[in-house]
């Protein structure tokens, strides 16, 4: 097939920076820690009243009636709001629209919103909950997406038979040639758990109705506004510049505050209108963690062919995904999957099938990660088992197989457009962890029988499409406006979620205006000031957001350069801002402050504002083959783990974690080291601790009693590696590292204790159990552990 | 969650006063670490509160020795000699918190285990506030405070309309979550004799991370050390593996007297199999949990046999 070739765009050759490429401390920060950041459950307006909703009693079954009557009179209670009282679309979803913002036909899922209640308190609202009566049908359920697809399976959505939610696929080369080719043809076999979010934010939202326009405001924990305004509009069923969208400071998201948090927008805002009077929800943890969506357990088939001395030839990959009871993100976090599902090796046969499918579950959606985890966990568990069906080195294998400049990817995209450093993440991680002296020398001491205590070294590496990809429209905005005094003000459609955001867009306003970073303020998201620029997904921000920024910020350093130039006597090519002055380039001395200039530019009347408007290079995808350009760059890291096994226990101990990873350039480098250990850290929750536990539809870890993630006292020491090879397509050369930074860990971890002990396991997490004695604890299991010690 | 009222007693008698009156309606509250959680799942719901955090009496540690102690006087027994004939007998009030019995020089000395037990209880903020009278009042057969006072041979003293009694701490637990509390009972403190100048002692914990983690498996060990290689007066209890903690009467038969190489120390360690009835949890299956009695007893047995630096007490 033929690749069409597109221009390279812009690419800043410089190397010297003022405010950006330097650790800045976050903007936000003081306010974080000295807790006066507002979150949304902090708001309170007068007269506001509390919603809590009523959830699904079944998994799975018809609702005959609700009858409110009774909770209607409750103390306290203003109104109890049903499907019946949805003006618009009773439905929303990103991709399908096939989840209500309360259930009418049918409970899907024990998280669906039956009946909401509003009250003058919280209490009131609580107790009124028990009085509404609501008759159900029980209907057969599925729990797995085995029994979701066999034959005769209840159907979840009468649109959907057999309970597909999409099938992804790339077709590429002759896999009958490909495995005739191969020496060696092993199959494996890896599955992936349910995992959360665990954001220490709980969602919440307040609802505040502007009777007089017939409009409504929402302030929330809100990923996205503009995704949440278009929900809220839509069951609302009015126009769009009737939802006001403000996003509150975010206790965190890592892509779980999308469609669970347009969904209670449109639950406060429907109760808003309803009441005339503001509305607040908020989110148990236990609401929280049974409502909200979670990252897709996978099932994973993978087949590989390569010769003896260790190249590939032909890959087949089957893998079905478990979406539970609603579509959300399903269809774009398993065609991210297609797409990489190789990992960055060259193979010149490939198929690949992954289904996304309907159960009872809960349902799955974005998280950090988006479809990578699970296939990096397989392929790089595949690269370990095939090295050693070879007889070579892990690392080895992957040196040889791995993407160079001018690689062809599994969707028939040649890497020429950008540094492919696979090779340098590899080489720098495997390093700094001293992965050749130690994976030798604990294969001795493994041969060494009878040690309480072995160590393994393990690797994992992957590649990484930028951006939303063949996803859909890739565009965002920012505006920039400097005030007469010189201070600035930097809105974005590109929203802060706890990743550094408000920073970055900050430091690069500062760097191309010339002012101070103090000088600039960050202001909050609100649907109503900026154009819609899409959701902060799929690590974007810095690259499309940055570039939105720095063109409308470079929008008004022009117009301030020419009246400086006018002040200096001088033409504005030979000036330069920066540090807070403009000069003349060479000679210093010759210079005005900023504020000077800006306050010049005002009397003067210039429009001192700019809008930016970043549209990302063209992708494309043929969803029939397969093949394109899905991205339009890429990221390579590479992290390795050393680990020590106790035998005795099977408790890992995680010792050291080096993790290299090719950013492009580092905006703000402080926040990429941050972004490595967080990462970090939650990789090796999904390697060895995380699981959501669901029996039949029921969440059974329902706080951090039971869903533990890792502690402080866990995350071993991390060497974070920073490779910067500057890309064409973003700001500076700066790529993405927010995602990449979890989908490593848990194989690489995988591999280290196959290193350690000789056991290969493939089943996320190793806990205790699986790696002592190689098997799930989950059948076996009785009820919620707090109950019995 | 229902509401409910709170007192605040100035003394004992006034808290037992109260808990007499509202019988089972009436819940002790100290740190809350425990109860609250329960009350917000609607697990418990008291119609009293009654807080005795100001009952400052409870929050001491100190040393008994021959005579009646003076600040629990009412409460005090005479220190009875054991077979050794010697050793001070120490009290921790109930409202000593596990940050504080971690960190008493009395408690690290006369049961070093005791104080590595809390040492070890979830987070720093949790043994701030947590004390050992909830611990052992909750009853959990995982509280991490309650094997060591099994190895200690401890005695509960409790207070209630009938006076004060003493309850030797095997007694005191008579099921998951269920203690010999009558209504109207309170924990005044634990009492134990030290150990010895010969004896040595760990604890050990099994949690699925290493902070913040409710026990898989715990176990605490006290013996004499006879020889380098062999104790008596051996006394081992083991956690989240029966419906109580529970003591290894099997293993410490076995192990009375007996010289220990790595091989045999494997051998007897097994037999924790015969002392232990786990249950299938969230947090480990029955095999695991058998396995890991076994397990950490014999961890802890060649740390000491080695001369470990480890080998006092471990946890996390
Ligand atoms: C995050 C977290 C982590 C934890 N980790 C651990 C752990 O690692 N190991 C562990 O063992 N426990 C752990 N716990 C449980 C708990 O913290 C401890 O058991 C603690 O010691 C309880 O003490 P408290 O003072 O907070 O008890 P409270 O909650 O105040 O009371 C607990 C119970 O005891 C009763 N009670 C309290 N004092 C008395 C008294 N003097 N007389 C009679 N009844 C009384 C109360 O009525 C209540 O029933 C954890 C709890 C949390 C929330």
């Amino acid at each position: 097939m033929e690749i069409e070739r597109y221009d390279t765009g812009e690419h800043d050759p410089r190397e010297e920076f003022g405010v950006v490429h330097r650790a800045a401390k976050r903007v936000d920060g003081v306010e974080k820690v000295t807790g006066k950041a507002r979150f949304a459950a902090d708001l309170y307006f007068d007269g506001m009243l509390h919603a809590r909703v009523l959830r699904a009693k079944f998994p799975h079954a018809r609702i005959l009636r609700i009858d409110a009557s009774e909770a209607q009179n409750a103390p306290g209670v203003v109104a109890v709001i049903t499907h019946e009282d949805v003006p618009g679309a009773k439905t929303f979803g990103p991709v399908r629209r096939d989840m209500p913002v309360l259930a009418f036909d049918k409970t899907r899922y024990l998280g669906d919103g039956v009946a909401m209640i509003v009250a003058t308190t919280l209490e009131a609202a609580e107790q009124a909950l028990e009085l509404v009566r609501v008759d159900y049908e029980e209907l057969p359920a599925v729990f797995s997406p085995e029994e979701a697809i066999a034959e005769g399976a209840p159907v979840l959505h009468e649109d959907a038979p057999g309970n597909i939610v999409n099938h992804h696929k790339v077709r590429k080369g002759d896999m009958e040639a490909g495995f005739a080719a191969s020496d060696v043809v092993i199959e494996r076999e890896y599955r992936t758990q349910f995992i959360e979010h665990a954001y220490i934010e709980p969602e919440a939202a307040v609802a505040v109705p502007n009777p007089g326009e017939g409009s409504v405001t929402v302030y929330g924990s809100i990923q996205n506004p503009f995704t949440a305004r278009r929900v809220v509009a839509e069951v609302l069923g009015v126009s769009l510049n009737k939802v006001r969208i403000v996003q509150c400071t975010m206790g965190g998201s890592f892509g779980g505050k999308d469609d669970v948090m347009s969904c209670m927008c449109a639950r406060a805002a429907l109760a808003a209108l309803k009441t005339g009077r503001p509305v607040k929800m908020v989110n148990t943890r236990e609401e929280s963690i049974v409502e909200g969506y979670k990252r897709h357990p996978y099932m994973l088939k993978y087949r590989v062919g390569a010769t003896k001395d260790g190249k590939l030839q032909a890959m087949e990959i089957r893998i079905l995904a478990d979406g539970g009871a609603y579509a959300s993100m399903t269809p774009f976090v398993t065609w991210r999957s297609v797409v990489q599902a190789t990992g960055p090796y060259e193979i010149p046969n490939v198929n690949t099938d992954v289904h996304g499918v309907y159960t009872n579950n809960t349902y799955t959606g974005a998280m950090r990660g988006f479809g990578s985890p699970q296939i990096i966990f397989a392929h790089e568990s595949l690269m370990d088992e095939l090295a050693a069906e070879l007889g070579m080195d892990p690392l080895d294998l992957r040196l040889k197989n791995g993407f160079r400049p001018g690689s062809v990817t599994a969707t028939g995209q040649t890497l020429d457009d950008h540094a492919v450093s696979l090779v340098e993440v590899m080489q720098k991680a495997a390093d700094a962890i001293g992965y050749r002296e130690k994976r030798k020398a604990y294969n001795e001491a493994a041969r060494r029988a009878g040690s309480k205590k072995v160590r393994g070294v393990g690797i994992a590496a992957s590649y990484r499409g930028v951006s939303l990809g063949g996803e859909g429209v890739d565009a965002t905005g920012a505006i920039v406006s400097v005030q007469q005094d010189g201070s600035v003000y930097v809105y974005a459609g590109l929203a802060e979620n706890g990743q550094g955001l408000r920073t970055i867009f900050s430091q690069i306003a500062a760097e191309e205006l010339g002012c101070h970073l103090e000088d600039v303020v960050f202001m909050d998201t609100d649907t109503s000031l900026i154009p819609d620029g899409g959701p902060t997904v799929a690590s974007r921000s810095t690259t499309m957001g940055g570039n939105a920024v720095r063109d409308a910020a470079r929008k008004v350093r022009e117009m301030l350069l020419s009246v400086a130039g006018e002040m200096l006597g001088t033409s504005c090519e030979a000036l330069r801002a920066a540090g807070g002055r403009v000069f003349v380039a060479g000679r210093p001395e010759r210079s005005v402050s900023f504020a000077d200039v800006a306050r010049a530019a005002y009397s003067r009347g210039e429009l001192m504002a700019a809008f930016g408007w970043y549209k990302g290079p063209k992708v494309w995808w043929d969803e029939e083959s397969g093949q394109g350009r899905a991205y339009f760059t890429y990221v390579y890291g590479c992290q390795a783990a050393e680990v020590e096994v106790d035998t005795e226990t099977g408790r890992v101990k995680v010792l050291k974690v080096a993790a290299a990873h090719d950013v492009g350039r580092a905006i703000n480098p402080a926040t990429v080291e941050g972004q490595i250990y967080g990462g970090v850290a939650m990789g090796m929750g999904y390697g060895l601790l995380e699981e959501v536990e669901m029996a039949r539809g029921v969440t059974r870890t329902q706080n951090f009693d039971e869903y533990l993630i890792a502690t402080s006292m866990d995350v071993p020491e991390v060497m974070p590696i920073v490779v910067e090879n500057p890309d064409p397509y973003g700001p500076y050369g700066a790529k993405t590292i927010g995602e990449p930074t979890c989908e490593l860990l848990a194989p690489a971890i995988a591999n280290a204790v196959c290193n350690a002990t000789g056991r290969r396991i493939r089943e996320l997490p190793l806990d205790l159990e699986k790696v002592l004695l190689g098997r799930s604890l989950k059948a076996a299991r009785g009820r919620r552990g707090s109950e019995q010690a | 969650m229902r509401p409910f009222c709170v007192t605040v007693p100035e003394s004992v008698e006034e808290a037992v006063r109260v808990l007499a009156k509202w019988g089972p309606e009436a819940h002790v509250i100290a740190g809350g670490t425990d109860l609250l959680v329960e009350i917000k799942e609607d697990r418990r719901s008291p119609k009293v509160l009654v807080d005795i955090s100001r009952l400052d009496e409870l929050r001491q540690i100190r040393v008994e020795c021959g005579v009646k102690a003076e600040a629990g006087a009412e409460t005090g027994r005479e220190c009875k000699r054991t077979d050794e004939g010697e050793g001070d007998v120490v009290w921790v009030g109930a409202l000593a918190t596990h940050a504080e019995v971690a960190s008493s020089p009395v408690v690290r000395k006369a049961a070093p285990l005791l104080a590595e037990a809390c040492a070890h209880v979830g987070s720093p903020q949790i043994r701030g506030r947590g004390t050992v009278g909830g611990n052992i009042s909750t009853a959990s057969p995982a509280g991490d405070v309650i094997p060591p006072l099994f190895a200690l041979e401890a005695s509960v003293d409790v207070e209630g309309p009938r006076g004060v009694r003493s309850v030797d701490v095997e007694s005191f637990f008579v099921g998951p979550k269920r203690s010999a509390l009558a209504p109207g009972e309170m924990v005044l403190g634990v009492r134990f004799r030290e150990l010895g100048p010969n004896h040595v002692s760990f604890f050990r914990k099994l949690g699925q991370r290493r902070s913040l983690a409710i026990s898989v498996v715990s176990v605490a060990f006290a013996a004499r050390k006879v020889r380098p290689d062999a104790f008596d007066d051996v006394r081992i209890a083991f956690g989240a593996v029966a419906p109580t903690v529970v003591r290894a009467r099997t293993v410490e038969k076995a192990l009375c007297g007996k010289r220990l190489d790595p091989v045999m120390a494997r051998q007897i360690s097994r037999l924790a199999f015969r002392d232990v009835m786990p249950i299938t949890d969230i947090r480990g299956s029955q095999a695991y949990r058998q396995e890991m009695a076994c397990n950490l007893l014999y961890e802890g047995l060649l740390d000491l046999l080695s001369g470990s630096p480890a080998a006092g007490a471990r946890g996390g």
